[in-house]
C-alpha cells in the first residue's frame, strides 16, 4: 500500500494522515523544503480523525545523533509533547536543498509493545563545510496503543515549498 | 499460504515461498532464535524486531553466530548515543560478537528494543558478510537511559585462500544473560531483490 502526499498544510494546525490497518510495518519517506528559517517537523500519532490533534501528552521520548563536518553530537528529549522527526532546510538554503529521509515504524499495530520509530535523515543547508548533516533518530511512544494515524506539524507556521512530498508505505 | 510450527518455545511461521518471510514470536521460554536454511536466491535480507529479555537487569545483550561458525572470525563496530554522549566502540576478531543490546526485565514496562538489521548481498559467494543494525532501547525513564544504537557486524570466515565462498545460510541470535525473550518479542526476516534463476549470486 502506497500513499503519496503533496501540499502539506503548515499553517499551525495538524495535518492528519489516517494510515492503513492490517499491515505489520509502516515506512515513510520525505523530501521537504521550508520557506522560512530552518524548521523542525513534528510527528505525533493517533489523532482521532483527519486534522484532529494527535496525542498531545508528554508521551514521546527521543534520542538522536547528528554528524556535521567533523563534529558528532547526541541529544535526547525525555517525555516530551513535541517530538521532532526531522529538521528541514529553510530560506537560507540554496535552491532545491530538500531535506530527505526515511522513517520505519516496526509492528505499528502491535498492542504488546511501546512503539518506536527509527529514522535516517540528511539535510544540506549550504555547500560550505558544516553545511551538511546526517542524522539518525529514534523516538519511543510511551504507550501500547496501535498507531492508527500520523499527525504532521511544524513548530511555527510558514510554507512548505513546491516539490515537497511524503510517501507512506505499509507492508507485510 | 503459511506454515506454522514451534521452535524452542517460539511460534514460527513461514510465508509463501516466493516471498521470503520467516517470523518468530516468543512465548517467553526461548533464549535463542535460529533462522536456518536461509534461501540463497535473494540479494538482501532484512530483519525487523521488537525484543526484550527476561534478564533481571535493565538490559541484556544478544550474541550472533553465522553458519555455525564458532571461530574468532567476527568483528563489530558500534555507535551509541545516550543523551549528549556519543561513543564508538569496536570488538575485533571475536568468536562471540554482540549484535544487539536489548531491554531487560527491569526496563520500563512495555519497552522493547525495536529496530531493523540489514544484510546486503548476504548470499554472495564472494567476500565478507555484514549485518548492519539500528535500534532504540530504553533502560529507564531518566535522562541518558534511552539509547540509540548503530552497529555493524562483520563475518570473515577463514577458508582456503582466505576468501569466504559462502553466503549466510544460518543466523543464530542468543541471549547472553537471560534465559528467554519475554512473551510478545518478535523478529521477522524478509528477502529482498529476488535474483533471476539465470544469474548466480556473486
Amino acid at each position: 500500500m502506497v500513499e503519496e502526499i503533496h501540499g502539506l498544510r503548515p499553517d499551525g494546525t495538524w495535518y492528519g494522515i489516517q494510515i492503513p490497518r492490517g499491515y505489520r510495518h509502516l515506512e515513510m519517506s520525505w523530501q521537504i523544503v521550508w520557506s522560512a528559517t530552518t524548521q523542525s517537523i513534528l510527528l505525533r500519532i493517533n489523532g482521532t480523525s483527519f486534522d484532529a490533534t494527535p496525542d498531545t501528552g508528554a508521551n514521546y521520548t527521543s534520542q538522536r545523533v547528528v554528524a556535521s563536518a567533523t563534529t558528532i553530537t547526541g541529544a535526547e528529549s525525555i517525555a516530551t509533547t513535541t517530538p521532532a522527526l526531522f529538521v528541514t532546510t529553510g530560506t537560507g538554503s540554496d535552491f532545491d536543498f530538500f531535506s530527505q529521509g526515511r522513517v520505519l515504524f516496526p509492528y505499528y499495530e502491535n498492542p504488546n509493545i511501546q512503539k518506536v520509530w527509527i529514522s535516517d535523515h540528511a539535510i544540506r543547508r549550504t555547500n560550505a563545510s558544516a553545511g551538511l548533516d546526517v542524522s539518525k533518530r529514534g523516538i519511543a511512544y510511551l504507550g501500547l496503543s496501535p498507531i492508527f494515524s500520523l499527525g504532521i506539524n511544524t513548530f511555527t507556521a510558514g510554507n512548505i515549498d513546491n516539490g515537497s512530498k511524503i510517501i507512506i508505505r505499509a507492508f507485510d | 499460504m503459511t506454515n506454522k510450527g514451534t521452535f524452542g518455545g517460539w511460534e514460527k511461521s513461514i510465508a509463501a515461498e516466493y516471498v521470503l518471510k520467516e517470523q518468530f514470536v516468543s512465548d517467553g521460554s526461548g533464549g535463542t532464535i535460529t533462522f536456518d536454511n536461509i534461501p540463497q536466491r535473494f540479494q538482501d535480507i532484512r530483519f525487523t524486531f521488537a525484543l526484550r529479555s527476561n534478564n533481571a537487569a535493565v538490559s541484556d545483550t544478544v550474541s550472533c553466530r553465522i553458519n555455525d561458525d564458532t571461530a574468532a572470525v567476527y568483528s563489530t563496530q558500534d555507535l551509541n548515543a545516550q543523551a549528549t554522549t556519543v561513543t564508538a566502540a569496536e570488538n575485533i576478531g571475536t568468536a562471540t560478537p554482540i549484535m544487539l543490546v536489548i531491554a531487560g526485565d527491569t526496563a520500563p514496562a512495555g519497552s522493547f528494543a525495536i529496530g531493523e538489521i540489514k544484510s546486503p548481498f548476504y548470499s554472495s559467494t564472494m567476500g565478507n558478510k555484514q549485518l548492519i543494525g539500528s535500534w532504540l532501547t530504553r533502560n529507564d525513564t531518566a535522562s541518558g537511559e534511552c539509547e540509540l544504537y548503530y552497529r555493524g557486524l562483520f563475518w570473515f570466515p577463514t577458508v582456503a585462500g582466505g576468501i569466504p565462498r559462502e553466503g549466510i545460510k544460518k543466523i543464530q541470535l542468543s541471549l547472553v544473560s537471560g534465559t528467554g525473550f519475554v512473551a510478545g518479542s518478535v523478529i521477522t526476516m524478509y528477502g529482498a531483490g529476488q535474483l533471476s534463476p539465470s544469474r548466480t549470486a556473486s
